[in-house]
Parts: structure tokens; C-alpha cells; sequence
């Protein structure tokens, strides 16, 4: 690795309007050595666009992209010889098998030893004689799977890699993220899972409309992440009570049960129920799209840069 | 040259190639086959008959010799429409499906540069061609051989096909730099193509009559005369020269502009 004071991943002012609010506007983001940052967004935010600029694909209008001290666009084989990647389209030549697949990518690297494809062949089970268009969803990323990480990179860009991957090969695949950092390498992981986020990585950066709406730990979006409720009353005329005691108008017809999102503190949602009859209660984490909703109507971490 | 991707991509180019080869050698085979005096008399009569297609197809004159009857029959159209559909299906493997596929993000994400990339793809096809041109050019000095001997003289054949490999070398160029630059999908497949074809067309309406005698001097098609190359014509080797000359400065170009554009893969 280059430089290891330096961040490897280093995207400043990064600036791509491709017309109608579609693009990435002003994304910053730096992820350093040996660190995960989990890229979260609903699908079309901009976390492909931001991915293709990283791997040298499109020029930015504005702004600067580099890894490890290389900028991405002009200097793309010095990138590459860094980087391992993961693409959000799993595209493999479909008519190749995975073994003369993965043997065209060795080659085209001047990778020589193949200790390491073959691990990761194993590790995943994955069977090399059977040709890439006949198999599933999830046996083709596997095939790119071990096609981003055999060559062991310095950086490793991740777009939704565990798409099509069964619970045990998610497992794996979480392993597999948790030794390359621990070897070193700097991990961007694009993904619209939290929970795969969550396991992989250290920070994470939210993205909006082609926008960053902030980068914090994972501690912080775990301490930020309320739960929701489902609250069931004895009656209507007991959830009319609720729906009035909260500013709201009278329930409408016979349902019973009302939604709570982003509950904080459960004990005063307790005390509180309890001078009301109900009938049962359920609770959930709050979803990802309910985690983006509260951080657009205002709250915002201590720790974000 | 990126040697694993040129062989893989070789591999992939031969079916289409052996194909064409196939149809162009049957084509020469029956050609050389044809060249015989009283046969010969009677597509003259077929020619004074329907003289304006004889002409459209590049057939206006029979010629005296085996290498002018073989020019006048072969070169006129079937060597230049066979060999331009195979260099548009190679054009589209090598190029506009990777992109189409979005395969090309495995391709790009190697340490290779573009150019180098694009280079080791453009050797594919020019590769194939060379392969189409000599198995051809073996052929047809075999087959003379064996059912004319002494009719053929090599060297004349050898330069008519090297100026035919020029004009290949050009039409490839036409669809690569299509191929390589341009950002919508069924454009880069079909616009180098299609330009080369409405040159052909041109060339054949050419022919018809003395009053469109003057569109067979405004397309790249009228650097070509295999006969005047075999002859030793200057203006006619410089003619084949400028065509391969314009294929490999479209080559660059094609893939100047594919190192430099954005692919949203």
C-alpha cells in the first residue's frame, strides 16, 4: 500500500448531473486503511454512480476521486492493480465456465498464483467446471466473488455484494469482509440492507438524491435506530382515547391497533399505556426507510463529518 | 496485445469467421469453376441481356483472363458485402456486446489500460480477416491450379487480395470506430455498418448508367481496383494504401475516443 497515513478511498466534491435530479452532487467520502464504510441508500441515490467514478468508468464533472493517491478516471491501471471489485450487475461472460472465467481475470492481472482463487472456490463451494449462464443468481455472485477478492487488493469496492446469496453464503461472505479488513484492506460496501451493513462495517454514509446526508459510526445509527410499536386497544372507542390524548382527530371505523415509529423511550410509552386497556403490543426495529425518514425531518448525530 | 483476452476472444470469433470463409471459399471454388469460353459466351449473352445488374454487381466486363473473369465476378460484390458482415458481427462481439452485457465492467476493472484493452479486441478481427484472406487466397491458387494450370499468375492474385484485405482493413475501421464511440447501444452496432453498406449501394447504383456513372468516384469504394493493383497501377496501389491506411487511423481513432468516454456499466 501506497501511503498509510493517507485515506485509500478519497472522493471530495464529487459532482456527476446527468439532468432531472438524476447524478451524485458534491459527495465527499474517505475511508481509510484497513477500515469498512457501508454506503446506504434506496435504490437510484447514487450509489452505483458514485462506485462507477471509483472504478475509473465515468469522468467526474466535479470534484476529485482517488484511491490510494491515484486519481480513478486518469490513472486507471495503477488503480486497478489495487482494487478489487464487485459490481452491482453481476455481468460475467456467461458463456465461459467459472473456471476459464476466473482464469481470463488471473491472466489479464498477471496473477500467477492461484492458491487463493482456489480457497475461495472451496470456501464457497462453488463448482468451476459449470458454465456461467446455466447457473443461479447466487452461484454467479459467488463466481464474482471470488473474481473481486483472489488477487488479495488493497481496496476492495463492494456494490450490493450479498444480492442472491443464501443466509449461510451471506454468513461467509461477512467472514470473508471481516478478514480482508483485518489483513488491511479499505472496504467501501454499497448496500440497501442495514443489517449487511451493520455486520461489515465501522461507518457508514447515507446517500439521498445524489447526496451525502451523513456519514457517522455504526454505533451512532445503532443509537439512532428507534423501534417501532404496533399497539392493539381493547376496543375502537379505547384507540378514539389514544388518537385524541395525541392531538389527533377521532378514530374512523371499528380498527383497533395503531402504529408507533421511532419510539425512544420505551418505559414512557409503558407508563403511558397503562392508563389505557390494551388488548396486545408488538415491537419492531425500526426499518431502514423509517431510519432515512427520521434523519430528513432533522435529526443529526454528534459525530457527523 | 493482452494475451489470455486475445486468445479467449479469438476463440469466440472463429465460428463466425469459418463460416464466412466457408461461403466465400464455395463462392471462389465455383467462380474459378465457371471460367470456361463457352460458358463464358453465354453470361455474355446474359449480360447483354440484363446489362444495368451485371453492372450493379461490379460484373460489367468478363475479361479475357481467369484473374480478370475471377475480379469481375468475385471482387465486385460478394468479397466486399461477405467480408463486411462478418466484420460487423466481429465488431459487435468484440466491442457492443461487452457493453451491452455490461461484461466489459469485468474487462475494465483489470489492470490493462483502454487502449490496450481495445487494441487486444481490434487484433481479434484483424486477425480473423487475415485468416479469411489467406485461407482464400490458398484456395483459389489451389483450385486455379488444379482446373487451369498455368491460367493464374500468383503474384497478381497475391496483390488483388492484399488490396482487397485494404479495403476489409477500412470497413473494419468504419465499424469499430462506431463501435467504440458511439454511447447508444444500437447505434454502435448498426452505424458503422450501415455507412459501409450505403457506400456499396452507391457503388452499385454507380453502375447502372452512364448518369450515375459519377457516384462510383464520391465513396472510399473508389480507392478499390484489385485489377489495377495486380497491374501495378501507382494510383491503384495508392488507392489500397490510403484504404488500409483509413481502417488503422479509424482503429485509433475508435479507440482514442473508448478510452476517454464515460461507460456506465
Amino acid at each position: 500500500m501506497a501511503n498509510t497515513s493517507a485515506p485509500a478511498i478519497c472522493v471530495r466534491g464529487l459532482t456527476k448531473d446527468y439532468g432531472r435530479g438524476r447524478g451524485v452532487f458534491d459527495v465527499s467520502l474517505e475511508v481509510g486503511v484497513g477500515e469498512a464504510l457501508g454506503f446506504l441508500g434506496p435504490n437510484g441515490a447514487g450509489k452505483t454512480v458514485t462506485m462507477r467514478h471509483l472504478m475509473g468508468f465515468i469522468k467526474p464533472q466535479k470534484g476529485t476521486v482517488q484511491i490510494l493517491g491515484h486519481d480513478c478516471f486518469r490513472e486507471r491501471p495503477q488503480v486497478q492493480a489495487s482494487l478489487g471489485y464487485l459490481p452491482g450487475e453481476n455481468a460475467c461472460m456467461q458463456e465461459m465456465t467459472a473456471r476459464s472465467f476466473l482464469d481470463l481475470m488471473a491472466g489479464m492481472r498477471g496473477m500467477r498464483d492461484r492458491s487463493r482463487m482456489l480457497e475461495l472456490v472451496d470456501a464457497f463451494g462453488l463448482d468451476l467446471g459449470a458454465r456461467i449462464g446455466g447457473m443461479s443468481k447466487g452461484n454467479r455472485q459467488k463466481v464474482a466473488i471470488v473474481a473481486a477478492f483472489m488477487a488479495r487488493p488493497d481496496v476492495l469496492l463492494l456494490d450490493e455484494p450479498t444480492s442472491g446469496l443464501d443466509p449461510l453464503m451471506q454468513e461467509r461472505f461477512l467472514d470473508l469482509v471481516a478478514e480482508e479488513r483485518a489483513r488491511g484492506a479499505a472496504i467501501l460496501l454499497s448496500s440497501h440492507i442495514f443489517e449487511e451493513v451493520g455486520r461489515a462495517c465501522d461507518r457508514v454514509a447515507f446517500i439521498r438524491a445524489g447526496r451525502v446526508a451523513m456519514t457517522c459510526t455504526m454505533d451512532e445509527v445503532r443509537s439512532m435506530r428507534g423501534r417501532g410499536y404496533t399497539v392493539e386497544f381493547s376496543s375502537a372507542r379505547e384507540r378514539s382515547r389514544w388518537e385524541l390524548a395525541h392531538g389527533n382527530g377521532p378514530a374512523k371505523g371499528s380498527s383497533r391497533t395503531v402504529e408507533l415509529r421511532d419510539v425512544r423511550d420505551v418505559n414512557a410509552l409503558i407508563r403511558e399505556l397503562s392508563s389505557y386497556d390494551v388488548a396486545a403490543i408488538t415491537s419492531r426495529e425500526q426499518t431502514l426507510e423509517e431510519l432515512f425518514l427520521h434523519l430528513y425531518e432533522g435529526g443529526e448525530p454528534s459525530g457527523q463529518r | 496485445m493482452i494475451l489470455p483476452l486475445f486468445r479467449r476472444e479469438l476463440r469466440s470469433c472463429l465460428l463466425p469467421t469459418a463460416i464466412i470463409t466457408v461461403v466465400v471459399v464455395l463462392y471462389a471454388g465455383v467462380i474459378i469453376g465457371m471460367y470456361d469460353p463457352e460458358l463464358g459466351e453465354s453470361l455474355a449473352l446474359m449480360r447483354d441481356a440484363m446489362p444495368e445488374l451485371f453492372a450493379a454487381f461490379g460484373m460489367a466486363d468478363q475479361g479475357t483472363t481467369l484473374l480478370e473473369f475471377v475480379v469481375n465476378y468475385l471482387y465486385g460484390f460478394l468479397l466486399v458485402a461477405l467480408p463486411l458482415v462478418l466484420v460487423a458481427v466481429l465488431a459487435s462481439r468484440l466491442v457492443v456486446r461487452h457493453i451491452e452485457r455490461g461484461s466489459i465492467s469485468y474487462l475494465l476493472a483489470q489492470p490493462v489500460g483502454r487502449p490496450r484493452l481495445m487494441l487486444s479486441q481490434a487484433g481479434a478481427l484483424v486477425f480473423c480477416l487475415v485468416l479469411l484472406v489467406l485461407v482464400l487466397t490458398m484456395f483459389e491458387l489451389l483450385a486455379a491450379h488444379i482446373m487451369f494450370p498455368g491460367e493464374l499468375a500468383s503474384s497478381d492474385l497475391v496483390a488483388v487480395n492484399a488490396a482487397t484485405f485494404c479495403l476489409w482493413l477500412f470497413f473494419s475501421g468504419v465499424c469499430w470506430a462506431g463501435a467504440c464511440a458511439l454511447p447508444s447501444v444500437s447505434a454502435a452496432r448498426w452505424a458503422g455498418v450501415a455507412l459501409c453498406t450505403l457506400f456499396v449501394l452507391v457503388q452499385m447504383l454507380s453502375g447502372i448508367g452512364d448518369e450515375l456513372s459519377w457516384l462510383g468516384d464520391i465513396t472510399p469504394l473508389a480507392l478499390f481496383d484489385p485489377l489495377g493493383v495486380a497491374s501495378g497501377d501507382a494510383s491503384a496501389l495508392a488507392g489500397a494504401v490510403a484504404l488500409g491506411i483509413s481502417g488503422m487511423a479509424l482503429f485509433v481513432l475508435g479507440t482514442a475516443v473508448f478510452a476517454q468516454r464515460d461507460l456506465s456499466v
